[in-house]
């Protein structure tokens, strides 16, 4: 994909990502929060009309609601006792809590989502390429290894089916024997052929120069840099605001009232102005094609 | 001056009394296309990476190669990974990195090239490739021949003088490995490039060689253009070095009497020429000839009916409504494309992958019924690659824990045993390791503990890709003994030849059904590209004659009755 947010340089993108999940992490204000998990689900649909989403998003939902269920049985910190389960108190804190803690968990993962679509890997090494040149060429050359085990172990496990080596039936102990052989054989017939992989490197000069090129290429233009600033500006207004204590929100050990005056007014405004960037983006995007 | 000289170059392999290679002496001009033929383990590889200093064995050498009149040791590393360029053998596994654009910038990445050289020759060779609709795609989805075609085009990249190829199309089909060779032939007529190619299969490479090189136990044996090397194998005739000409020599060499080096044809057009006036025409109608005799009963062991199979919910049907009966000691062939599914339908017709819709019968009976271990017992399945069967460290280990393993269910399991390892000739590798064994070794050691099972019907997966020709016969006589003891076989190919000459009824799969079975004459004499050269030269003809034994077998008649009439 390229368009939209995407067609940014790949590091605002990535700066926008890493500050994102931070702040939802330390802020614990729940309209912050659903502004947030609002604007990325928005941004998901607007990448690619939430299709990426449709696929996780029930389970993502599942662990969501998990964590709101879950946690009042645990926790039983909080003075406003709601009722007894088994003589444990189940209180209001609790529950607020699990409900602000499930929003900051979907908001990553939806966030992750859309990272996903936006921070391809050809992205992720340029951005690693230049500061670990040797990891970014392992990880490359293992992201090529993923697709062409996976393949190889089904073949394995097909062929091994035939012959009694079977990982779906038999006992516990039998299954996990049958699955070592099918390692076994995956892991010396894969070494035997890195072999060939060692020849064909060298045969195209790989170690012959001390310092290898990188093709990847991206330039920041003006577009990039300004994209830069108003995420630094927006996201560094959002923390100072949240050190002077404009987005506290406190849970335990009482639960506060939910007030709108100036303080949290202009705490928010600060969050939308810093949440809709990547909305925003998308959006110039689209008048162009209205 | 000569591009590449070798004196002299001899070579041994570590602890090896047998020396590898002996005194080679050949020189090869620039802009030349040189073939390098012969028996696999006759020194080809050895050969080819000792001009590629980078991959050179470790071993004892003798005699010296000059490239471009300095010693190949004394040029420069940058020079010698730049302008001898190597493409080796299997596609897969040649490759380094992820993406289409990661593999193609591998190459000069290393050489430290810069970001806009780089982008100017991607470009520019993508074009020459057409690669720009792969150039993000993940390597894992290219097929066969797309990968070896982006080895080729990321060895250019570094625009070498001289390309080194080993066995560069023995794993691709027919089709693909056509393509890939007019890649190479281009690349020689329009930037002159030096091409040295080793190959065993013959038919295609001929018509394109200046120079062809033939080995035999790390000699050079013979060595000149493909006319006059064809002239001096027949002329000194070795049998086993015949299997390896292109079979329009091997037809023309028959038919003719006194050879002429000039006359020899290379390829199908030079034999349309040549051969058709010395094959008299008037037997020629009788088609019954070249049906071959095979004794099957008519009662179908394996029956499948309207079987639909796909891989995901979503994705499309590979298998469509196919019907399909074998019968009993039948020796079917499926041909058809890359991807058309054919492997599938092996899987299928063994029991080990459930079709969505439609059912496969075995004697009758519901496959997915009988029992799984008596159903892998009956229907012995090969698959394409040997390696996914080996567990254990010897050959001899492999059999006998095999046997073991069976030694309840099948009587007489040591006697089989022995059987086996003579008729696949398995004694003399017995405690050799399967991994070392050649591409050949390790097809008979899979078959051979396949077979301990004493399946019914044997289902073999491309089992001839990569062999060569010695092994190929070796091949053939082993199914021939396998028929006679009344085993089904079913084999999934691309090896056009070889089907022509040993199947008793082939089919095609296309389109996710069998669209045509017919006894090989009929089958192939239909076709008009994708049938054997023999008949596409002889066809005007004998429109039914597949291989040239057919045309011998016509034509000596034919001589035996002008001969009689002679007489009288």
């Amino acid at each position: 994909m390229n368009r939209g947010f995407a067609s940014l340089h790949p590091a605002p993108c990535f700066l926008y990502y890493v500050s994102l999940v931070i702040l939802v992490m330390i802020i614990y204000h729940p309209m912050f929060l659903f502004l947030a998990l609002c604007s990325q689900v928005m941004l998901n649909i607007m990448q690619d009309g939430g299709k990426r989403l449709k696929e996780s998003i029930k389970y993502y939902i599942f662990l969501g609601f998990l964590i709101v269920l879950v946690n009042p049985f645990i926790s039983h910190r909080g003075r406003t006792i709601l009722f007894y389960f088994f003589d444990n108190p189940v209180t209001l804190e609790a529950v607020i809590y699990g409900i602000v803690m499930m929003m900051s968990l979907l908001t990553v993962l939806i966030a992750f989502v859309s990272y996903n679509l936006v921070i391809t890997p050809d992205k992720f090494m340029f951005l690693f390429s230049s500061i670990f040149p040797k990891t970014a060429f392992i990880c490359m050359m293992a992201m090529r290894f993923v697709p062409v085990l996976k393949k190889r172990s089904q073949d394995i496990a097909l062929v091994q089916k035939t012959r009694g080596t079977d990982t779906s039936t038999g006992s516990f102990i039998q299954r996990v024997k049958n699955g070592m052989q099918i390692m076994i054989i995956l892991i010396t017939w894969s070494l035997e052929e890195a072999i060939i992989t060692s020849r064909s490197m060298r045969a195209r000069g790989y170690g012959i120069t001390k310092n290898r090129s990188s093709y990847f290429d991206y330039k920041m233009t003006k577009r990039d840099w300004a994209t830069l600033a108003v995420i630094v500006l927006s996201c560094g207004n959002l923390l100072y605001f949240w050190r002077q204590g404009l987005g506290h929100f406190q849970i335990y050990p009482e639960l506060s009232a939910l007030t709108l005056d100036i303080n949290i007014g202009l705490f928010l405004v600060a969050s939308f102005i810093y949440l809709a960037i990547p909305v925003a983006i998308e959006g110039v995007e689209r008048l162009i094609w209205l | 001056m000569a591009l590449i000289d070798i004196h002299n170059l001899s070579f041994s392999y570590p602890n090896s009394t047998q020396r590898a290679l002996k005194n080679v002496n050949f020189s090869v001009q620039a802009g030349e296309i040189v073939v390098i033929c012969g028996p696999s383990g006759c020194g080809k590889t050895t050969l080819i990476s000792q001009l590629k200093r980078e991959i050179r064995p470790e071993g004892k050498s003798g005699g010296k190669i000059f490239y471009q009149g300095k010693s190949i040791n004394h040029i420069s590393e940058k020079q010698a990974a730049r302008e001898i360029g190597m493409v080796f053998q299997d596609p897969e596994h040649q490759i380094v990195l992820d993406t289409v654009l990661h593999e193609l910038a591998f190459a000069m990445e290393n050489m430290g090239y810069d970001i806009r050289t780089m982008k100017k020759r991607i470009g520019e060779m993508c074009n020459f490739f057409g690669l720009e609709k792969m150039l993000n795609k993940p390597v894992s989805e290219l097929s066969g021949g797309e990968k070896q075609i982006l080895n080729l085009a990321s060895v250019l990249l570094l625009q070498p003088k001289v390309l080194l190829l080993d066995e560069p199309t023995s794993q691709l089909d027919p089709v693909a490995a056509k393509q890939f060779l007019q890649m190479v032939y281009r690349l020689n007529r329009e930037l002159s490039m030096t091409i040295i190619l080793s190959e065993h299969r013959l038919e295609d490479v001929f018509p394109l060689a200046d120079k062809v090189i033939f080995m035999e136990k790390g000699e050079v044996k013979h060595i000149g253009n493909p006319k006059s090397i064809s002239f001096d194998i027949l002329m000194s005739k070795d049998a086993p070095m015949n299997n390896y000409l292109p079979s329009v020599v091997r037809m023309y060499s028959y038919l003719k009497k006194d050879i002429k080096e000039a006359e020899i044809p290379v390829d199908v057009r030079e034999a349309k020429k040549v051969i058709c006036d010395l094959i008299v025409e008037n037997q020629a109608k009788n088609n019954g000839d070249f049906e071959k005799c095979f004794n099957f009963s008519e009662k179908p062991i394996i029956k499948m009916i309207n079987v639909s199979f796909r891989y995901e919910r979503d994705s499309p049907n590979i298998l469509n409504k196919l019907s399909l009966d074998i019968c009993s000691g039948e020796f079917l062939t499926i041909l058809g494309g890359n991807g058309a599914g054919k492997s599938t339908l092996l899987q299928v017709m063994a029991g080990i992958k459930k079709p969505q819709r439609g059912k496969v019968y075995f004697n009758g009976q519901d496959i997915l019924r009988i029992e799984e271990e008596e159903r892998y017992s009956k229907i012995g399945y090969l698959a394409q690659n040997p390696m996914l069967y080996f567990i254990y460290e010897t050959v001899e280990e492999e059999l006998y824990r095999r046997a073991e393993m069976l030694k309840t269910r099948v009587e007489g399991i040591n006697g089989l045993l022995k059987e086996y390892v003579d008729l696949f000739s398995l004694e003399p590798l017995m405690k050799r390791h399967p991994y070392d064994l050649s591409g050949g070794e390790k097809q008979k050691l899979a078959m051979a503990t396949v077979l301990l099972s004493k399946p019914q019907v044997l289902l073999l997966d491309e089992p001839t890709k990569g062999l060569d020709p010695t092994f190929k016969i070796s091949f053939k006589n082993i199914l021939d003994k396998l028929i006679k003891t009344g085993i089904t076989i079913v084999m999934v190919s691309h090896d056009i030849e070889f089907v022509a000459a040993n199947a008793s009824s082939c089919a095609l799969l296309f389109n996710g059904e069998i669209t045509n079975k017919d006894t090989p004459p009929n089958f192939f004499s239909e076709n008009y590209f994708y049938t054997t050269a023999v008949n596409r030269t002889v066809r005007g003809k004998l429109p039914k004659a597949i291989t040239f034994e057919d045309v011998i077998k016509v034509c000596k008649r034919e001589r035996h009755i002008m001969a009689k009439s002679a007489s009288c």
